[in-house]
C-alpha cells in the first residue's frame, strides 16, 4: 500500500511538474536557432543557497542589478529576482528564433507574483499594449516586450535586420534629354602669355583652429537607416510579437530530445549555421561584398549543430558539449578515428608537467570538411552561378591531396614542462663616492617556459627539404641532426626530425643530446593513457602556472597564486576517438576540495580575491 | 622619443648613462653610455634576421657607419672636442664621449645630430637640454610626455618600460648647495648628485630628468 501510494505521489508529481513545463514549452518556437533550458531545482537539490546569497560578491551582482529596477533601487531590502515576481525555483527557457527578416530573443518563466512584475514594467515605461485574443497583458517598448499571464511572462526582444542602404534614397533623378545635340566649333585664341610674376605671398596668421572649424553636420541622406520607414519597421515588430505570445505546440521531438539529455543545471542547443548567418546580418555583413559574407557564415556552419550542459557537482564543474555535422561533410570518413603516435610519450617530460595538449584527427576526413565547406560556400553565391563544385575536380591537377595526408598524419603534442633557466653575462655598473661609474661583469639566470611541441610526419624526405630551404633563408642554422631557429624570439628554438616525428622544442639538453631516447621522467602512465584514448585531449595544471608565471615577473600576487593553489586543481578537456559524426566532448574544472559543491567554490575563489572573503552573514 | 623607438627593438633590460663632469671653469665632459648587454642574444638575432615587426634593423657596418657620423658631426660642433666612441659589438655597450668649453655647447651637439639623423617629415625641435651659468646648471626635459602612453600599450612594451633605465650624473669640482629634484640623490662627497629613472616611470610622469643644480 505504501508502495503503491508512494509511486502515486511520484508519477503526480512528476506529471505536474511536466505539466508546468509544459505551460512553458508552449511558447517555444519548434525549431529555434538556440534554446537553453536553466534548471534551478538541479543546483537546488546540490548546493544551499543561502550560502550562495551570503557571499559578498553575490550581493554586489544583485545590487548592480537592483539599482536598475526603479522600484526597488531605493529599498534598503535585499534584493533577489523574486522582488520581481519570477519563481526563481522552477525552470526557465531562453531562446533565438530566426524570423524572416530578423530575430526574436526571448526568457520565457514561470511567475510567483504576476501583479508584482506588472507593477515593476509600468515603473520601466513600457506601455500596454493591446492585443486581441491574447491570454497575455503586454507591455511593449521599441523593440523589447513583456508579456504577462497565466502565471508565466515572456521578456522578449525583436531586433530587426537593417534594411540595405540606398544611398539615392529620397531623391529624384531626371535626366532631361537633349534632342539637338551639336557639336559646337572652338575657337582657338592665340594668346600672349604674360611672364608669370610671382606674388607675395599672404602672410597667415596662426590660429586657433578650433575657432574657424565648422562642425560638420552629417546630411540625413548618409544615415544607414533613412530609407527605412517607420510603418514598416513597427509593422514587422508587430507581427513578431504576436507570433512570439500565441501558443506554438512547443519544441519539436528532437529539440526536446536534445534538451532531455542534459542532467546539469543548464542545458542549451544552437543550429550553428542559422546563428552564424543570423549574426552577420545583425552585424551588417549582408552589406559587405553584396551579402557574400552573410552566405559565406551561414554556408560554412550549414548543418552543424551545438549542444551544451552545464553542471556544477561536489568538487568539479562539467561542460558536457557536442558538436554535429553532417556525414556528408566527411563523406562519410570519421574525423575522430585517428591515434597520437606511441612514440611521443618519451617526448613528453612528466615532472613538472604544466600542461599539454593532445590531437588526433583523421586528416582524409578533415580535408574533405575543408573541402567541403568552401564548396558549399561558392555553391551557396549567386556569384558563382553554381560553379563551385565543377570547378573542384581541376583544383586537383594543382593540389595532390594524397600527398597532403600522407604527410601530415593528423597528430599532435604540445607540452609544457617546467622552467627552463639559463645564465648569461650582463655588464652592470656601480658607482663609487663621486657616483663615477665602475663597469662590472655579472651572471645573471633567465627563465622561459620549457616546451616540447611533435608532430607525425610521413614524408621525412619533403619535410627535411623545408628545413633546408629555412636554412638557405636564414631563419635557421644547422647542426647535424637538428636545426635552430634564428628569428628574433628571445630563446633558443630548436627543431629536429626523429624517425618519423617532427620536434620543436627549447629544451636544448632533448634536441641535442637526447634526440633518440627522450626523456628519463617521461609522462606518466594515467595522463599517457587520457591522451592515447583521446581524439583531443587537454590537461592544464591551472596553479601550478600561475606560480611559474608570478616567477616570470607578472603582477600576480602572492595571495592570489596562493589561493589558486589552495583551491583550484587542474583543467582537463577530453573528446574520445571514434564518434562518427558527432564530436563529444567533457571539460572539467577540478577543485582540490572534492566535497564542496562547485559553483560554490568557484564563487567563494572570487569573493576571496576581490572582496576579502567578506559576506554578509557568516557561513 | 628615442628611447621609446629603442624600447620596440629590446625585450630585455637595457640602460642609458648620461655622465657630466663640469670643472670649475664652467669647461667639462661628458659620457653618454648606451648599455644593452642585457637583450645581447636578442639584438644578435634582430641584426642577424634584419628585421622585427616590419622595422628594418640596421646590420654592423651600417651601425658602424652612423657612429663615424655621429663623431664627425660632434667634432664638427665648436666648442666640442676629443670625441671618442666606444663600441662593443659582444656586449651591445656603446659609449660616446667627449670635452666641452662650456655645456651650453651640448645642446647645439644634440640639435645637429638630430637634425642629422632625422629621416621623419617634421623638423627637429630646438629646445635646449641644458643651460649653465656660473654656479648653476639646469638640465631640461623639453619632450612632451603623452601620460596616458602607458596605460594603453601592450603589456610586453610595458615590461620593456619598467625594466628600461636612465641615470644622469652631474659632477662638480665643488660642493653641489641646492638641486631642484627630490628624485635625486647626493654623493657623500657633495660633488656629485645622480638621478636614477624607468623609461615607465618618466613615461608617467612620475620622474623627471630635469633638475636645477646650485654649486
Amino acid at each position: 500500500m505504501k508502495t503503491i501510494l508512494s509511486t502515486l505521489i511520484f508519477v503526480l508529481f512528476t506529471s505536474l511538474n511536466l505539466s508546468f513545463a509544459q505551460t512553458l514549452q508552449q511558447f517555444l518556437p519548434a525549431n529555434p536557432t538556440a534554446i537553453v533550458h536553466i534548471k534551478p531545482a538541479v543546483l537546488q537539490a546540490k548546493v544551499n543557497m543561502s550560502e550562495l546569497e551570503s557571499l559578498e560578491i553575490v550581493h554586489t551582482m544583485m545590487d548592480g542589478v537592483k539599482s536598475m529596477i526603479p522600484s526597488v533601487s531605493n529599498s534598503q531590502d535585499e534584493f533577489n529576482l523574486s522582488a520581481l515576481g519570477i519563481d526563481t525555483n522552477r525552470d526557465m527557457y531562453f531562446y533565438a528564433n530566426s524570423e524572416e527578416g530578423g530575430m526574436v530573443t526571448a526568457l520565457v518563466v514561470n511567475l510567483t507574483d504576476g501583479a508584482k512584475l506588472e507593477q515593476n514594467v509600468k515603473e520601466l515605461n513600457y506601455k500596454a499594449k493591446s492585443i486581441a485574443d491574447s491570454q497575455f497583458k503586454t507591455f511593449a517598448n521599441n523593440d523589447q516586450f513583456i508579456s504577462i499571464g497565466n502565471g508565466m511572462a515572456i521578456l522578449g526582444m525583436l531586433s530587426k535586420d537593417p534594411e540595405p542602404f540606398d544611398p539615392y534614397a529620397g531623391m529624384d533623378w531626371e535626366v532631361e534629354e537633349r534632342e539637338d545635340w551639336e557639336e559646337e566649333e572652338v575657337e582657338v585664341m592665340e594668346e600672349e602669355i604674360e611672364e608669370a610674376v610671382e606674388d607675395e605671398m599672404p602672410e597667415f596668421e596662426d590660429h586657433d583652429i578650433e575657432e574657424d572649424e565648422e562642425i560638420v553636420e552629417v546630411p540625413e541622406s548618409l544615415n544607414r537607416y533613412q530609407n527605412e520607414s517607420p510603418a514598416l519597421n513597427q509593422e514587422w515588430l508587430d507581427k513578431n510579437l504576436m507570433k512570439s505570445i500565441l501558443p506554438t505546440g512547443g519544441l519539436s521531438l528532437s529539440k526536446k530530445a536534445k534538451l532531455a539529455k542534459g542532467k546539469g543545471v543548464m542545458t542549451a542547443w544552437v543550429d550553428y549555421g542559422e546563428m552564424m548567418s543570423s549574426i552577420s546580418s545583425m552585424a551588417g555583413m549582408d552589406m559587405i561584398a553584396g551579402g557574400m559574407m552573410e552566405d559565406l557564415y551561414g554556408n560554412m556552419y550549414k548543418g552543424m549543430d551545438a549542444y551544451m550542459d552545464l553542471q556544477f557537482n561536489d568538487g568539479e564543474m562539467v561542460i558536457e558539449s557536442e558538436y554535429g555535422y553532417p556525414k556528408s561533410l566527411t563523406r562519410g570518413l570519421d574525423l575522430t578515428d585517428a591515434k597520437v603516435n606511441p612514440k611521443f610519450r618519451k617526448y613528453i617530460k612528466g615532472d613538472n608537467l604544466l600542461g599539454v595538449y593532445s590531437m588526433a584527427l583523421n586528416p582524409e576526413a578533415y580535408g574533405n570538411i575543408v573541402k567541403e565547406t568552401m564548396l558549399s560556400v561558392m555553391d551557396g553565391m549567386p556569384e558563382t552561378m553554381g560553379l563551385g563544385r565543377d570547378l573542384a575536380p581541376l583544383l586537383g591537377v594543382i593540389i595532390d591531396e594524397q600527398a597532403i595526408y600522407n604527410f601530415f598524419k593528423g597528430d599532435m603534442v604540445v607540452a609544457f614542462t617546467g622552467i627552463n633557466s639559463f645564465e648569461k653575462t650582463v655588464t652592470t655598473y656601480e658607482y663609487d663616492e663621486d657616483f663615477n661609474p665602475i663597469e662590472k661583469e655579472s651572471t645573471v639566470e633567465s627563465k622561459i617556459p620549457e616546451f616540447t611541441a611533435m608532430m607525425t610526419i610521413g614524408d621525412r624526405t619533403n619535410m627535411q627539404r623545408i628545413l633546408n630551404i629555412g636554412k638557405k633563408m636564414g631563419v635557421m642554422e644547422s647542426y647535424g641532426k637538428y636545426f635552430q631557429v634564428m628569428a628574433p624570439i628571445g630563446f633558443d628554438l630548436f627543431m629536429a626530425i626523429e624517425n618519423d616525428i617532427l620536434l620543436i622544442s627549447n629544451d636544448a639538453q632533448l634536441i641535442t643530446h637526447n634526440l633518440s631516447t627522450g626523456y628519463a621522467n617521461k609522462v606518466g602512465g594515467e595522463e599517457w593513457k587520457k591522451i592515447k584514448k583521446s581524439s583531443m585531449h587537454l590537461f592544464w595544471n591551472l596553479p601550478q602556472t600561475m606560480n611559474m608565471a608570478s616567477e616570470f615577473g607578472f603582477p600576480l600576487g602572492e595571495e592570489v597564486v596562493n589561493m589558486s593553489q589552495e583551491s583550484i586543481k587542474e583543467i582537463t578537456w577530453t573528446t574520445p576517438r571514434k564518434q562518427g559524426s558527432n564530436m563529444a566532448s567533457t571539460m572539467k574544472m577540478s577543485f582540490v576540495n572534492g566535497k564542496e559543491n562547485s559553483l560554490k567554490l568557484i564563487l567563494k575563489f572570487f569573493n576571496d580575491m576581490f572582496f576579502a572573503g567578506n559576506s554578509r552573514t557568516s557561513m | 622619443m628615442l628611447m621609446v623607438i629603442f624600447c620596440f627593438f629590446f625585450s630585455s633590460c637595457f640602460e642609458i648613462t648620461e655622465d657630466i663632469t663640469i670643472n670649475a671653469d664652467g669647461s667639462g665632459n661628458f659620457n653618454l653610455i648606451l648599455n644593452a648587454s642585457e637583450s645581447k642574444d636578442n639584438l644578435a638575432n634582430y641584426m642577424k634576421v634584419g628585421e622585427v615587426d616590419g622595422k628594418k634593423i640596421p646590420g654592423q657596418s651600417e651601425l658602424n657607419h652612423n657612429l663615424v657620423k655621429l663623431k664627425f658631426i660632434l667634432q664638427g660642433i665648436s666648442g666640442l672636442s676629443n670625441i671618442s666612441i666606444e663600441k662593443d659589438f659582444q656586449n651591445f655597450i656603446f659609449k660616446i664621449s667627449g670635452n666641452f668649453s662650456e655645456l651650453n655647447r651640448l645642446n647645439a651637439g644634440i640639435i645637429q645630430v638630430a637634425e642629422a639623423f632625422n629621416t621623419s617629415e617634421f623638423p627637429v625641435p630646438r629646445d635646449h637640454n641644458f643651460k649653465a651659468v656660473p654656479g648653476e646648471v639646469q638640465r631640461f626635459f623639453p619632450y612632451p610626455i603623452d601620460q596616458t602612453f602607458y596605460d594603453r600599450t601592450k603589456s610586453s612594451v610595458q615590461y620593456i618600460l619598467d625594466e628600461a633605465r636612465v641615470t644622469s650624473i652631474f659632477r662638480f669640482s665643488e660642493k653641489i648647495k641646492s638641486f631642484s629634484n627630490s628624485k635625486a640623490k647626493l654623493s657623500p662627497s657633495g660633488k656629485a648628485v645622480m638621478l636614477k629613472a624607468t623609461l615607465a616611470e618618466i613615461s608617467r610622469a612620475e620622474k623627471t630628468l630635469a633638475n636645477k643644480i646650485n654649486y
